[in-house]
């Protein structure tokens, strides 16, 4: 893959982007959250998600 | 628990990596329950001929698929690395800090890891739901129509077939019967099907990771398009009725 970020970068980067995508849909749903910000987290969360792959 | 259970337990099912403390297993494995449980909560059903890979065939087969995506060599390299940090690259066996061991490999729960090779029938079993459901969103209205959402489901499926056929036991497959690759007892080995998988093999972890990530992606882009965002261009219309 490519070697773009530290490699200590990858799990934290994983892991914020997943629980991020993963938690606004439950506090959309449960803590109504509007839609606009849970849209916004979602995307933040993805390209973090994203970005945790370009480290070795 | 008698003492000799627990000692066999720990010492035979469980390795050394579930029995340390490491924020990172427990951290990961709360995302997994959260992201089954996302899954579950907020199903997704077909929307203007698009179906969500995730429930694709059934989401019932997620854990099959799970499996097969934990036991593929690519993740292992990466959980390993990452989130057991042990073995942090192939010629560091032993970790440098005070809890250093040696890399106990498939011991214990990880001998599922071998089933890896079981697990790529039900993967390829799979592949085919994904193109009919391409098919399906193309001629969802009666007529040849290519949406950007289409072209994403065309290609999410063209990368999953690639990571899956690109798989280490696909290799072992297409290579059988050959004992030596590129030597000279296997001549016919430059120019066979195997060569060919043995090139999408050498990116196997690019494609693991590029399907993966396309998979989530058409997953949120369906959501946005039920959200109501405009995003879903239609780029072709050819009215042959289908």
């Amino acid at each position: 893959m490519a070697k773009i970020l530290p490699a200590r970068l990858r799990y934290p980067l994983f892991f914020s982007g997943l629980l991020m995508m993963e938690i606004s849909g439950f506090l959309l749903k449960y803590a109504h959250l509007s839609a606009g910000y849970s849209e916004i987290t979602v995307t933040l969360g993805f390209l973090l998600f994203v970005a945790s792959v370009l480290v070795p | 628990m008698g003492t000799n259970t627990k000692g066999y337990i720990t010492a035979r099912l469980l390795p050394p990596e579930f029995l340390e403390a490491n924020w990172r297993l427990w951290s990961f494995l709360l995302l997994l329950l959260l992201g089954i449980a996302a899954l579950v909560e907020f199903p997704l059903a077909p929307f203007n001929g698009y179906t969500d890979p995730f429930y694709s065939p059934t989401v019932i087969i997620l854990p099959l698929i799970g499996a097969f995506r934990l036991s593929c060599y690519a993740f292992r390299k990466d959980y390993h690395r990452h989130l057991f940090r042990h073995p942090e690259n192939c010629a560091l066996d032993e970790r440098g800090d005070a809890k250093s061991r040696a890399y106990s490999g498939e011991t214990g729960l990880f001998r599922i890891e071998n089933l890896h090779r079981y697990f790529v029938y039900l993967a390829i079993a799979v592949i085919p739901f994904f193109f009919y459901d391409f098919l399906a969103s193309v001629t969802y209205s009666g007529f040849f129509t290519l949406r950007f959402g289409s072209v994403l489901l065309l290609l999410d499926s063209v990368m999953i077939t690639l990571y899956v056929f690109s798989c280490h036991s696909v290799r072992h497959l297409a290579g059988g019967g050959l004992k030596c690759y590129g030597c000279a007892f296997a001549p016919k080995q430059g120019r066979s099907i195997s060569s060919l998988q043995s090139y999408f093999n050498m990116h196997h972890e690019a494609l693991a990771w590029s399907s993966l990530i396309l998979v989530i992606f058409v997953d949120l882009y369906l959501r946005a398009l039920i959200a109501g965002w405009p995003i879903d261009a239609t780029l072709i219309t050819l009215h042959v009725v289908l």
